[in-house]
């Protein structure tokens, strides 16, 4: 698939692993994180206009609401630059995280190249879209130029048989597939998922499987289009699209077999996405927040299996619970149908929407000793300050908010 | 392009978190991001960082977010170049991008220790441990990379090329 996607959208005929291709993105992201810096490079390379301003999309979604005085004034700047250029997708602090704007409002879509200054960029492979991270220099350029060298990965399969247990989520299986590939297993590949696991799950949870092929060191994480897919972007889709599927004699480097009914609740040990263990094994342990949020885990299915759990129960005293909406479109619905009071009725806080808490910088940062267990992507050393994170589930979080310690979801019914 | 400094060993799996914590991308300016290198891996580094000294990293280089802050971190400590096992995509990517020279040796982490002298010459394809006086083979490096290195990034590339 990732052959045939770069091919479409290079000068070069046919390409192999390995080759490095000039390629035409349909969609080029930045954020407030990096949208300055990108800007700032674009700049610097003697750039005065951008190439396309309607395939840029800017979001600000890291601080939001602005954190410091620094950031209202690179807010600003950028908020002036995106109307001096014209450029046509602008979302500002509030509509959400980048990765879901784009996906509900039918960015997303099969066999379009999306590439952008964030690293899990690899969401949007959940709709056939090849997309993948890029840096801040890259951005600069590609804004100018409207193109950027990207190297043809290789493609590894995943195949994920039969279907995941109850109150057992994508979540889990994405873990599962940490444990088994680690860190550092698929570095510059594409990973494709396969087979009808993959093919039971809607299209939040397929998301959540590409936003985390980043943290397997991949270049995307791409789900073949099929009917989800199609429904899910029927009325949604802001144009026409043409599907990318792998062809019958494609070749992987490696394949990846996942039973998916032997999947069970599972969370990510401090201080590696890969550190993985079993619910069961580590419940008991003690934590001081929960955080429902990010682009791994926070659309409004995700919030509402969470608060599914939660509702009639109480946050467990000592603990704070943080809900962080993936998007305000996740929280009006959350409103109408009535999770966001559950929510709070049960002790937590509902925040902004956006990345929240997830990269240390507001909204919930650890203190010394302090234990997190959070619905993210990440659980580097320090990334939250200086505590300890635990990754895991929406369902997880829930049992965990209620006990006030690392608890199995299948306890709560 | 050669380099030659003294190396500082690290393990596998270093973040950009760990590179450069989050807290500081957005409050100081790129200028003094040098100053906090690798504080989140260990709060003394920057310290003991000499110009010109040579990291010499595990696997998995760089994984995490794609902050170019991370090397432009490191090339503003005045570290001269970073030698891995492996790096992240990302990472691989922006080190070119910021002109931070940066090579792959599979298993160079069991052959250097820390503090020995080590000479990295790119287009020989080669690194030095002088100390041990062990050779290693670097794995080859795109000529469009090259070139974008050797101008010092792709900002000054952009700018050669326009004249």
């Amino acid at each position: 698939m990732a052959e045939k996607m770069l091919a479409a959208h290079s000068d070069a005929e046919s390409v192999s692993p390995g080759m490095h291709v000039t390629a035409e993105p349909d969609w080029v992201l930045g954020h407030d994180l990096s949208a300055p810096p990108g800007k700032h490079r674009w700049e610097q390379m003697g750039f005065e206009t951008v190439k396309h301003p309607d395939r840029i999309i800017i979001v600000f979604d890291h601080y939001v609401p602005s954190a410091s005085e620094r950031i209202s004034t690179l807010m600003d700047e950028i908020e002036g630059w995106v109307e001096d250029q014209g450029i046509e997708h602008f979302f500002p602090a509030g509509e959400g995280i980048s990765h879901n704007i784009m996906s509900e409002g039918g960015y997303s879509l099969p066999g379009e190249l999306i590439v952008g200054s964030d690293s899990h960029t690899t969401t949007h492979g959940a709709f056939g879209a090849f997309a993948t991270g890029i840096g801040h220099t890259d951005l600069g350029y590609v804004l100018g130029e409207g193109e950027l060298w990207l190297k043809v990965p290789e493609s590894r399969r995943v195949v994920v048989e039969n279907t995941l247990p109850e109150n057992v989520a994508a979540k889990d299986l994405g873990l599962r597939l940490m444990g088994e590939l680690t860190t550092k297993g698929a570095i510059y590949h594409s990973i494709e998922y396969h087979g009808e696991g993959i093919e039971a799950l809607e299209m939040y949870e397929r998301a959540t499987l590409s936003n985390l092929a980043v943290e397997l060191g991949a270049m995307a994480g791409l789900v073949p289009p099929d009917d989800t897919t199609r429904d899910y972007l029927d009325g949604r889709a802001l144009r026409d699209f043409e599907e990318v599927h792998p062809d019958a004699e494609a070749t992987y480097i490696e394949e990846t077999v996942i039973d998916a009914s032997t999947v069970e609740p599972l969370v990510a040990k401090p201080a590696s996405v890969d550190n993985i263990d079993t619910v069961e094994t580590v419940g008991g342990t003690e934590v001081d927040q929960v955080f429902v949020g990010t682009c791994n885990n926070a659309r409004y299915e995700d919030i509402a299996a969470f608060a599914e759990l939660l509702a009639g129960e109480n946050v467990a005293p000592g603990t704070d619970l943080i809900v962080t909406p993936g998007s305000k479109q996740a929280l009006l619905r959350m409103n109408e149908e009535g999770l966001s009071n559950a929510i709070m009725n049960a002790g937590g806080m509902i925040s902004t929407p956006g990345c929240g808490a997830c990269f240390g910088a507001h909204g919930g940062v650890l203190g010394e000793g302090d234990v997190c267990l959070g619905t993210m992507n990440r659980n580097f050393p320090g990334r939250m300050g200086p505590g300890d994170i635990y990754l895991g589930s929406p369902h997880t979080a829930a049992a965990t908010a209620i006990y006030g310690e690392i608890t199995d979801p299948r306890e709560v019914l | 392009m050669e380099r030659r400094g003294r190396a500082h060993v690290l393990p596998d799996d270093i973040d950009t978190d760990q590179i450069i914590p989050a807290e500081y991308l957005n409050d100081i300016p790129e200028e003094d991001y040098g100053e906090h290198v690798l504080e989140g891996y260990d709060p003394e580094f920057p310290a003991s960082i000499e110009p010109g000294d040579i990291l010499v990293t595990g696997e998995n280089f760089g994984l995490g977010s794609s902050r170019e802050g991370a090397p432009i971190a490191i090339r503003n400590a005045g570290i001269g170049a970073v030698i891995a096992e492996s790096f992240a995509r990302i990472f691989y990517r922006n080190c070119f991008n910021v002109g931070l020279p940066i090579v792959t040796v599979p298993g160079i982490t069991d052959r250097v220790g820390e503090g020995d002298v080590v000479r990295i010459d790119i287009e020989g394809g080669r690194v030095d441990n002088e100390t041990s006086g062990e050779t290693f083979s670097i794995d080859p490096i795109p000529r469009d990379l090259l070139e974008i290195l050797e101008a010092g990034g792709l900002v000054a590339y952009r700018q050669q090329q326009r004249g």
